[in-house]
C-alpha cells in the first residue's frame, strides 16, 4: 500500500499545527487590509504588484492571484498601490478594523515609472536571487524564427541560460540538462516543451500572463527539478469586455478569444494555433506519395468568482505534433507517422480563510505521449504480407496539490503546502506485429513503472530588519517506486541586504532532488528522449546550488552581477555505445550515473523603461561530468559547457507606430565527440575495422555560434481595433551556425560534414486585436 | 493561387536549404599504437603500429620501430620483428622464449620509432588469485544444447579473468603459429589461440570476454557457457585456460567489445576505447595462465577438414 511515510505524515500536522498557531498569536491588536488588484480594463490579476501604506512604512506585493495582505496597527493609512506601467493608486483612510480592498489599477503607458518611496520589485530589492521576471511586451518584441513569438526562445536569451543546438529551444540552465526545467504551465508541469522537433515551444504568446525564471535559491514551494523554475502563468481572460487577437504568419496562424461569462464575475480565455506546411505542399505531392508535417495547440481557461472568499478555475492545454509520409503502388503500402504531445488539466479552486491565509487548491492532470510507427504492406508475388511497427513512450501525473499563503505580519510571508503526485511511466516499448513469421514477434521494451512522490513543505520570506531579508524554508519530498522509498530533505535559503535603497547583496543556497530523469542522446535532441522514474537501481538526482551576487540601479538601469556553484549528483546518461534505439532491453541497463558540477559568473544589465529598452546578458561559465563508466572515468565538458554566452536584447520605440527590435546573441561552440585519430585494434580482436580516437569525451569544439535577428513592427489603429504588420529577418548576416556534425569522416568531401539549418530567413506576419 | 502557393512553399523551403560545412581537424598528431596482452606461458606478441588522421587512407609506414622490455633494469631477449603491410602496415615484437615473465613481477616496455616520441610502458603480470574447481560439459539433447560449466573459486579482493577454451594439451610441446605476420612455428607448451569464440563467449573474438570479479557477490561461482550441439567443437584434447589478467586489460575489453557493437550506430554515444599507453594508444598488460581439464567432455563430431592457412606471407 502506498502510505507515506511517518515524518511525511508529521509534516502534514505540523503544517496545521503551525497555522493555527500563528493565527491565534497574530490575530490579535493589529488590523489587516487584504484584497486583489487588478487591471481595471481586463481584469487580469496583477502579480508583483506593491502595495505600500506611506505613514507605517510597511509594504506588501501580490501573489500569483493577485492577493495582498496588509497588517499593521490601526491607525490612518496613506496607501500606494503600484505596478510598473500602471497609474499608481493612492488611498487614505482611518483603519481601525481590518478591510477588503479590491483594487482595479489602469494601465498608463506615459506613467511607467513609480515615484513614491515605495519598496520596489527591482532587482536589488528582490530578495529572491537568480530570478528573472520577463514582461510578457518584451517577449513579444523580441524578434523570432518564422515571426512565431517564443517565450522559451527568449528565456535563451538571458544570462545563465544555454540554448540547445541551432534554432531548438532546450534550454540548459547554468549546467543542468533539459529535464532538469521545472516548466509549469498554471502550475502544471510540462514534459516537453517544443514543438517541430524543437524549434517551437508550446507556448502561444497569446495567452500568457506572465513568465518567471528561477535559476537558483529556489524557494521552497518548488521541487522535483533541480536546475530551474520557469513558472508560466496563463491569461484569466478579460472579464469586462470581448477580445479577440490573432495572427497570420509564413507557416502557421493563431487566433484568440477573451471575455466574461458574467461581467467581472467569470471570464474565460481560448487560443489556438496551427502550421500549415503540410496543407500548402499537399498539392505539390505526387500522387501516390504523401508526406507533411504539422503541429496544433490550444490553450483554455475559465474562472469564476463564487463570492469574495472563493474563485474557481479551470484550465487546460492540448497539443499535438504530426509527421507523416507514405508511399502506395501496385506492390507495396506504406506509411510512416511520427506524433508527440502534451495533454494538460487543472482545476484550482482559491479561497480565502482569513485576511491573512489564502489557499489554493488544485488538481492537475499532466500525460505526455510520443509515438513512432510504420505500416507496411506488400503484395509481391501475389501475397499479401502486413507488418506495423509501434514505438511508444509517455508520462502520466496525476497531482492533488494544497497550497497556503499566510502573511502573520509585514515581516513574515509564510508559504506552505503539500502535494503528492503519482507518476505512470512507460519508458519506451516497441510493439511489432506482422503476418507469418512476423506474427511470432512482438517485442515489449521496458514495463510501464508507476510511483508516488508526497511533498510538503514550508517557507517564510521573513523582513528580518529594515535592509535585511531571507526567504528560508525546506522541502520535504518522499518518492514510493519499486517498493522502495527516496526520502529528501531539501533547505532552502536566500538572503538580502540592501546597502542602500539602489544596492543589495544576495546569497543563496538551495538543494534541489529530482525523481526522474531523462534518457537524451549526446548527438540530438528529439521526442524520442525518454521520461524514466528512478528506480531501485536508477537513484534519484539530486542537486546543490551555492550563490552570491549583488544587484543595483542606476538611473533608469538595473545590474546584476551573480556567481554560482552548482553539484549535481546521480544525473543519468546513456553508457558508451548505447542508445535509445534498444529493441529488447531494460533502459536501466542502458544508462549510468554520476556527477556534475558547474560554475560560472553572469552579468545582466537591463532596462525597463523608455523608448528604448532591452538588456544585455554575458555568461562565463564552466560545466563538467564525470561518470565512471564514460570517457574512462575521467571528467569531461557538458555538451552545452559554453565559456562565453553573450546576448544583447534591445526594442525601440521609432514613433507612435514604428518599432525595432534586434537581438544579438554570441556562444562559444558546443562540445562533441569527433573521432581524432584512427588506430588498427589489435591483431586477435577478430575485428576488421578500425578504432576511432575520440581523444576524449567532448574534446572538440564546434565552432562559435553566433547571429543577428531584427524586426520591424508598424501597428496602426483601426476602427475595429488595432493591426500590426511584423516582418523579421533572422539570421541576418546569414551565419552558418553548425545544426549537427557527422560523426562519421568524409572522405569524399576531405573533412567531417558539418550541417547548418537557418540561412538568412526573413518572414512576415499580420497581427491583430479587437 | 498556386502561383501564391508556391511562393509560400518557395520561402517556406529556404529552411530546408541546409549546407554543409567543413571541420578542421588536421591539428591532431599521430600517435604510437602498442597493442600485447602478454603471458607468463606463451610466446608474446607486441603489435606497434602509428595512428593515422582520419582524412588519411592508409596507417604510416614505422620507421625503425623498436621495443625493448625491461625487468629490473635490465632488458630481456626479444624475438624477431616482423612487418605486415597490409592495410594495418603493423609491426609484431615477437617475445619468443616461454616463461621470459614471472607472476607478480613488474617490466617496463619502451617503444620507439623514428618521428615519434619514445613511449616507456610499465606493466606487470598479476598473481594468481582465482582457482578453478571443476570444469565439465553436459548436454541437453531435448534443446540441441551443450554447456560447459566452469566452478571457480574467487577471492576476496578485486580480480580479472578470461576463460578460454583450447584444443591442444598443456604437457605436450606445440607448434604456435603467430598469424598474419609469419607463417614460422614455434614450441611451446600452451597455446590459447583461437580458442573462446568457438563457444560463443558472448562475442565473437578470438579470446574471450574478461570478466571482472566485481561482477559476483559470492565467493565460489558456476559459470555456464552454451552453444548448440550441432555447432559444437569440442574436441579430445580440449582443456580449459584460465587467464588472470588485469583490470587495465578488463577495461581495455569492456570499451572495445562497446565499441565494435555500437560503431556503425549514428545514434549510440562514441565509445572511448580505453588505453594504458602514456602518450599513446593501445593496450600494453600482463597476464598469467593456468590450465585445467574438463570433465565429462563427450565425443566430437565429426568436421569436414578445415582448408590450409591461406592468409598472407610476408617476411622482414
Amino acid at each position: 500500500m502506498l502510505r507515506p511515510p511517518l515524518i511525511a505524515r508529521f509534516s502534514f500536522v505540523f503544517i496545521i499545527a503551525f497555522f493555527i498557531l500563528f493565527k491565534g498569536v497574530f490575530a490579535q491588536s493589529k488590523i489587516t487590509i487584504s484584497g486583489y488588484l487588478s487591471d481595471a480594463r481586463t481584469g487580469e490579476h496583477l502579480i508583483g504588484a506593491s502595495v505600500y501604506d506611506q505613514k507605517s512604512g510597511k509594504g506588501a506585493v501580490t501573489n500569483a492571484y493577485g492577493f495582498y495582505s496588509l497588517t499593521i496597527a490601526p491607525d490612518s493609512v496613506d496607501l500606494y498601490f503600484s505596478y510598473v506601467g500602471y497609474q499608481n493608486e493612492r488611498r487614505q483612510f482611518l483603519a481601525n478594523e481590518s478591510k477588503r480592498l479590491n483594487l482595479r489599477l489602469s494601465s498608463d503607458l506615459l506613467l511607467k515609472e513609480i515615484t513614491v518611496e515605495a519598496p520596489r520589485e527591482d532587482l536589488p530589492s528582490q530578495v529572491q536571487m537568480s530570478t528573472i521576471e520577463l514582461p510578457l511586451a518584451d517577449i513579444k518584441q523580441v524578434p523570432a524564427l518564422f515571426g512565431e513569438v517564443d517565450v522559451l526562445k527568449v528565456i535563451q536569451l538571458l544570462p545563465g541560460v544555454q540554448s540547445g543546438t541551432e534554432g531548438t529551444s532546450g534550454l540548459y540552465v547554468r549546467g543542468g540538462g533539459p529535464d532538469q526545467n521545472l516548466i509549469l504551465l498554471d502550475g502544471v508541469p510540462l514534459y516537453n516543451a517544443s514543438h517541430l522537433l524543437g524549434f517551437f515551444s508550446v507556448f502561444n504568446a497569446d495567452a500568457i500572463n506572465k513568465v518567471d525564471l528561477i535559476k537558483g535559491g529556489f524557494p521552497a514551494r518548488y521541487g522535483g527539478r533541480i536546475s530551474s523554475v520557469i513558472d508560466v502563468k496563463m491569461k484569466e481572460g478579460n472579464d469586462q469586455e470581448f477580445q479577440g487577437a490573432g495572427a497570420v504568419g509564413l507557416i502557421s496562424s493563431k487566433f484568440s478569444l477573451e471575455g466574461p461569462l458574467k461581467k467581472e464575475q467569470s471570464s474565460f480565455i481560448i487560443s489556438g494555433r496551427r502550421t500549415y506546411l503540410d496543407l500548402v505542399a499537399r498539392p505539390f505531392m505526387p500522387k501516390n506519395n504523401k508526406a507533411g508535417y504539422y503541429f496544433y495547440d490550444t490553450n483554455a481557461k475559465f474562472n469564476f468568482k463564487l463570492g469574495d472568499k472563493d474563485r474557481l478555475y479551470f484550465s487546460g492545454y492540448f497539443g499535438r505534433d504530426k509527421g507523416f509520409g507514405g508511399t502506395k503502388s501496385d506492390y507495396e503500402d506504406f506509411d510512416l507517422g511520427l506524433y508527440w504531445g502534451n495533454v494538460l488539466g487543472t482545476v484550482r479552486w482559491n479561497h480565502l480563510f482569513n485576511d491573512r491565509l489564502f489557499s489554493n487548491l488544485s488538481f492537475n492532470v499532466s500525460d505526455y505521449q510520443f509515438r513512432v510507427g510504420f505500416f507496411l504492406k506488400d503484395r509481391y508475388g501475389g501475397e499479401e504480407q502486413e507488418m506495423n511497427l509501434v514505438y511508444l513512450s509517455g508520462i502520466q501525473d496525476y497531482t492533488l496539490r494544497y497550497d497556503f499563503d499566510f502573511i502573520p505580519s509585514p515581516q513574515h510571508y509564510i508559504r506552505f503546502g503539500m502535494q503528492s503526485v503519482f507518476h505512470r511511466f512507460r519508458p519506451g516499448v516497441f510493439d511489432l506485429d506482422g503476418d507469418e513469421d512476423l506474427a511470432e514477434i512482438n517485442i515489449k521494451g521496458s514495463d510501464q513503472v508507476n510511483s508516488m512522490e508526497y511533498t510538503a513543505y514550508v517557507e517564510d520570506e521573513w523582513k528580518i530588519h529594515e535592509r535585511f531579508s531571507a526567504n528560508i524554508g525546506v522541502n520535504a519530498t518522499f518518492n514510493y517506486v519499486q517498493d522502495h522509498w527516496y526520502p529528501s530533505i531539501q533547505p532552502r535559503v536566500s538572503v538580502r541586504y540592501l546597502v542602500n535603497r539602489d544596492w543589495s547583496w544576495k546569497a543563496s543556497y538551495a538543494q534541489m532532488n529530482q525523481n526522474l530523469h531523462l534518457l537524451t542522446s549526446s548527438a540530438f535532441g528529439l521526442p524520442t528522449d525518454l521520461w524514466v522514474p528512478v528506480t531501485q537501481r536508477v537513484k534519484p538526482q539530486e542537486g546543490h546550488q551555492w550563490a552570491l551576487g549583488t544587484a543595483f540601479s542606476k538611473g533608469k538601469l538595473e545590474y546584476s552581477l551573480e556567481g554560482y556553484y552548482k553539484k549535481m549528483n546521480n544525473v543519468v546518461e546513456y553508457r558508451e555505445g548505447a542508445s535509445f534505439f534498444n529493441f529488447n532491453g531494460n533502459w536501466e541497463d542502458l544508462v549510468t550515473s554520476g556527477q556534475a558540477w558547474s560554475y560560472g559568473l553572469e552579468l545582466l544589465i537591463q532596462k525597463k523603461v523608455g523608448k528604448t529598452t532591452g538588456w544585455l546578458g554575458y555568461t562565463w561559465s564552466k560545466s563538467m561530468r564525470q561518470f565512471d563508466d564514460i570517457n574512462l572515468g575521467d571528467a569531461f565538458p557538458y555538451k552545452y559547457d559554453r565559456r562565453h554566452d553573450i546576448s544583447l536584447v534591445v526594442n525601440h520605440e521609432l514613433g507612435k507606430k514604428w518599432s525595432l527590435s534586434g537581438t544579438f546573441v554570441y556562444g562559444t561552440g558546443n562540445a562533441i565527440s569527433l573521432p581524432v585519430r584512427q588506430l588498427q585494434p589489435p591483431a586477435d580482436a577478430g575485428y576488421g575495422g578500425e578504432i576511432n580516437e575520440y581523444g576524449g569525451r567532448n574534446s572538440f569544439r564546434m565552432p562559435a555560434y553566433h547571429r543577428m535577428d531584427l524586426s520591424l513592427t508598424h501597428t496602426k489603429q483601426k476602427r475595429w481595433g488595432e493591426r500590426s504588420w511584423v516582418i523579421s529577418v533572422y539570421n541576418v548576416y546569414n551565419r552558418k551556425n553548425v545544426f549537427f556534425v557527422d560523426p562519421f569522416y568524409s572522405s569524399w568531401s576531405g573533412g567531417y560534414d558539418a550541417v547548418t539549418l537557418f540561412p538568412i530567413i526573413p518572414s512576415i506576419s499580420y497581427n491583430f486585436k479587437f | 493561387m498556386k502561383k501564391i502557393l508556391f511562393f509560400i512553399l518557395g520561402a517556406v523551403m529556404m529552411v530546408a536549404c541546409e549546407s554543409v560545412i567543413h571541420i578542421d581537424i588536421s591539428s591532431m598528431e599521430p600517435l604510437l599504437v602498442v597493442n600485447g596482452v602478454l603471458s607468463d606461458r606463451d610466446p608474446f606478441v607486441i603489435n606497434v603500429s602509428g595512428s593515422k588522421r582520419p582524412q588519411e587512407n592508409d596507417y604510416p609506414d614505422l620507421k625503425n620501430p623498436q621495443v625493448r622490455i625491461f625487468h629490473e633494469g635490465k632488458a630481456l631477449p626479444m624475438g624477431d620483428r616482423c612487418h605486415s603491410d597490409g592495410y594495418y602496415n603493423d609491426y609484431s615484437f615477437l617475445g619468443l622464449e616461454e616463461s621470459l615473465l614471472k607472476e607478480g613481477e613488474r617490466y617496463e616496455a619502451e617503444v620507439s620509432a623514428e618521428g615519434f616520441k619514445p613511449l616507456r610502458i610499465p606493466f606487470e603480470l598479476p598473481e594468481r588469485n582465482l582457482e578453478v574447481l571443476r570444469a565439465w560439459v553436459e548436454e541437453f539433447p531435448e534443446t540441441n544444447e551443450r554447456s560447459l560449466f566452469v566452478k571457480m573459486q574467487l577471492p576476496q579482493t578485486s580480480a580479472y579473468f578470461e576463460i578460454i577454451l583450447h584444443n591442444l594439451s598443456s604437457d605436450e610441446k606445440l607448434d604456435w603459429e603467430i598469424p598474419f605476420c609469419s607463417r614460422r612455428k614455434y614450441t611451446t607448451k600452451a597455446a590459447y589461440w583461437q580458442a573462446g569464440f568457438e563457444f560463443g563467449v558472448d562475442d565473437y573474438r578470438d579470446h574471450a570476454t574478461v570478466f571482472s570479479r566485481e561482477m559476483w557477490e559470492e565467493d565460489i561461482v558456476t559459470l555456464e557457457i552454451k552453444q548448440l550441439i550441432s555447432g559444437a567443437h569440442f574436441k579430445e584434447e580440449t582443456h580449459l585456460a584460465l587467464r588472470t589478467t588485469t583490470e587495465a586489460h578488463y577495461r581495455y575489453d569492456l570499451s572495445f567489445r562497446n565499441y565494435s557493437f555500437s560503431k556503425d550506430n549514428i545514434l549510440a554515444e562514441p565509445v572511448n576505447v580505453y588505453s594504458n599507453i602514456p602518450g599513446g594508444a593501445g593496450i600494453l598488460t600482463g597476464s598469467v595462465i593456468d590450465i585445467y581439464e574438463i570433465e565429462n567432455l563427450p565425443e566430437a563430431p565429426e568436421y569436414p577438414e578445415e582448408p590450409d592457412y591461406w592468409g598472407p606471407d610476408y617476411w622482414e
